[in-house]
């Protein structure tokens, strides 16, 4: 501005001013003195993944506040059935699972935020745990990254379980086999198990649910805030396109798989056979196995799996980060990814997997079936990477032998001509135009999955647009 | 042994300040003793200051809170106590009907629910059930009711709590090991566990594979005057078994 004193004074002058004002003492604060780059081409969002699940936090703090308003917190009462009577719930029963029924069906949007935070619930553990491995593939968890690793993996399982708390409030009857597990695992805590399981579960179901709310909705969250102000690292990647695109895909899977309520849970009744979500699963298959008490089965075991990671900073002690030069720690991180996908399939599935699961015996999981699968599995996984590093390795050191070039597999970028980046932005622009049309007349129709799904598609529409608008830049 | 790698780029800068620093502050470390010479220091002071005026709060709430986190527990709703159950007429009748219409199949066919010692708006797992045992004509062999052998009324029901001891889930009383066998059974929906009807200690499922408790037994009563059964007691804890 200062450099062209002789041109002409534009109508935003007063705005820029004001922002520059507005930015010169933000330097005052905090937020600036974070190191916030927005990329300006596309990297990786593998490596900024935390970001990402930030952003999802974020996400499922705003769908959540606005969730409160409809929520009721209250079991309320179930009277059961008098004499020669057939039973007919009381309306006061189960009030929690009402209200998020009248959410989901008589809410204005109601239907769409419920389902974008229970599919960003999901994309939060996702994006926790795939973050967790690209660091730990990347070696990102020595040479001075020892607290951000364990503070991350303590953020982790914070979040499993503020997932956990969350979907138990829904009470339907996969929440209340979750409350039930819950209870009894904290219940065979050595020591405390019994204060504990007071203390976090109450005596009835009323003090549960106004307890699980607590920690749903506060407790837990300003925990994990917490411990991201100490897990967040100085320079921090936001990349708009990518967070958009994230946004619009959560939007997506919320409109083609939309959450059900699921089958309301009321103590008068018979349980049904119900499955945890699918990040529980896991724990499940090991308390399904046959002769596994439920506090080795759904705590130690984890806990154990859980500390391994933990404590690897602290063996792992070579200097090296590439994976090439760490054949058994890359190994064992793909054998523990083996594990999990072994254990959270078992967990959806009978004793004898060729099998519908209709009736209760099917439910107890074969030990020697269980523990044969996932040990096979992990040992195939282990030898075959670990011998595969090796084999590279030994390849790579044979070339520096021999004094010959590294080959390197080179990415030729495709770049696009001006005339196809016009075309595209202008075919994303007119997608988009089609798309507010649609969701206006979905919106009329009351379409709720198509709306979020087109919601959800616009946002990846700009995402794209953006992606193409500075692929192109960056050519000329 | 890692921080070798990384900080060798910035030496270049940073180490001259601070190796030429210690030489500075010796001095002006040196003269405060010299001006200071009280008894005790002001750092001391306020540590040993802030470190006893906590130790009396603390002390001022810990008779009453230390055995407990009162403020964490929730309130425990009182117990009822001897509470009528249900008719024995009433039952039996039940049982009568399920045998001439040929159930007897299901134990739930003549059974009754009920919450005791804590109403259900307190709590699920206090859940129990009462149920007439079979007979002779319609099975093998009697089945009594071990607690009460020799009672009339009371050797022909069994009354249990209905939460699991595996994982808490509400136990049904809808199963029959071998139709007529005689062998009634209490069954978990939710991983199979199965006690027997008589005594309610596991036999087969999970909480028989890993030896749990037996599950709560209702201690009962009879008035032969209204012919009303009462319940008295629990004896056990929901969720986790009976020793007894």
């Amino acid at each position: 501005m200062a450099g062209q004193p002789s041109a002409k004074r534009g109508v935003l002058d007063p705005i820029i001013a004001l922002l520059r004002w507005v930015w010169d003492r933000l330097e005052r604060t905090l937020l600036l003195a974070l190191k916030i780059v927005f990329p300006s081409r596309f990297i990786s969002p593998l490596g900024f993944l935390g970001m990402l699940t930030v952003i999802v936090f974020l996400i499922l703090g705003v769908t959540g506040a606005l969730l409160l308003f409809h929520f009721q917190p209250i079991f309320g009462d179930c009277p059961p059935a008098a004499a020669n009577t057939t039973y007919v719930p009381a309306p006061t029963c189960n009030s929690a699972f009402n209200s998020v029924t009248s959410i989901n069906n008589q809410v204005n949007w109601g239907f769409l935020i419920r389902n974008i935070h229970y599919q960003a619930s999901n994309a939060m553990v996702l994006l926790a745990v795939m973050h967790m491995f690209y660091q730990y593939f990347a070696g990102r968890y020595k040479l001075r990254y020892e607290i951000l690793w364990v503070t991350g993996i303590i953020l982790g399982v914070v979040t499993i379980i503020e997932a956990y708390t969350g979907y138990d409030l829904i009470f339907n009857i996969r929440g209340q086999l979750a409350i039930n597990i819950g209870q009894t695992l904290t219940y065979y805590t050595p020591v405390l198990g019994a204060n504990l399981a007071q203390i976090i579960f109450g005596f009835s179901f009323n003090d549960l649910t106004i307890r699980f709310y607590a920690f749903h909705v506060f407790i837990i969250p300003i925990i994990m805030l917490a411990i991201m102000s100490v897990h967040l690292p100085k320079n921090l990647v936001l990349d708009i396109p990518v967070a958009s695109a994230i946004t619009g895909i959560i939007l997506i899977l919320g409109g083609l798989f939309p959450v059900e309520v699921g089958v309301r849970y009321d103590p008068n009744q018979l349980t049904q056979i119900t499955f945890p979500e699918w990040y529980f699963t896991s724990l499940y298959a090991f308390i399904r196995t046959q002769g596994l008490a439920p506090f080795i089965a759904g705590a130690i075991i984890p806990g154990v799996f859980v500390l391994i990671f933990t404590v690897v900073p602290f063996f792992d002690r070579g200097r090296k980060i590439a994976m090439i030069d760490r054949p058994f720690w890359v190994a064992l991180g793909v054998a523990a990814l083996g594990q999990i996908a072994i254990v959270t399939v078992w967990g959806f599935r009978a004793s004898n997997p060729f099998q519908p699961l209709l009736s209760e015996e099917q439910l107890l999981i074969d030990p020697a079936l269980f523990a044969g699968s996932l040990l096979i599995a992990t040992a195939l996984a282990y030898g075959f990477v670990y011998a595969f590093v090796r084999w590279r390795r030994a390849k790579l050191d044979a070339l520096r032998a021999a004094k010959k070039p590294i080959p390197y597999r080179k990415v030729q970028p495709y770049f696009l001509s001006k005339g196809e980046v016009y075309s595209l932005l202008g075919g994303l622009l007119l997608l988009q135009a089609f798309l507010d049309l649609a969701i206006f007349r979905a919106f009329l129709d009351t379409l709720n999955n198509f709306a979020l799904l087109e919601i959800g598609m616009v946002l990846v529409a700009f995402a794209a647009t953006v992606h193409i608008y500075r692929v192109s830049a960056q050519v000329k | 042994m890692s921080d070798e790698k990384k900080p060798t780029p910035q030496p270049s800068t940073t180490p001259s300040p601070s190796v030429k620093a210690p030489p500075v502050a010796p001095e002006t470390v040196k003269p405060t003793p010299a001006t200071k010479p009280s008894a005790i220091s002001r750092r001391a002071f306020v540590v040993g200051a802030l470190g006893a005026s906590t130790l009396l709060a603390i002390g001022a709430f810990a008779p009453p809170s230390l055995p407990s986190w009162n403020i964490l527990n929730p309130l425990t709703p009182a117990k009822e106590g001897p509470t009528q159950v249900v008719s024995w007429n009433a039952l039996d009748q039940k049982y009568q009907n399920a045998v001439s219409a040929g159930k007897t199949y299901s134990p739930s066919d003549f059974s009754e629910f009920f919450y005791f010692p804590y109403p259900v708006t307190a709590s699920p797992y206090y859940k129990n059930v009462i149920t007439r045992l079979p007979e002779p004509p319609a099975v093998p062999t009697k089945l009594v009711n071990p607690f009460y052998p020799n009672d009339p009324v009371l050797s022909k029901v069994a009354a249990f709590n209905l939460t699991c001891v595996h994982l808490r889930c509400i136990v049904n009383p809808g199963f029959a090991g071998t139709p007529r066998s005689g062998e009634f059974r209490l069954q978990c929906p939710c991983h199979g566990s199965q006690y027997r009807l008589t005594d309610a200690v596991p036999v087969a499922g999970p909480a028989f594979d890993l030896g749990l408790l037996p599950l709560p037994r209702v201690k009962l009563s009879y008035d032969s005057a209204t012919g009303n059964i009462t319940a008295t007691d629990l004896d056990g804890t929901a969720g986790v078994g009976r020793t007894a």
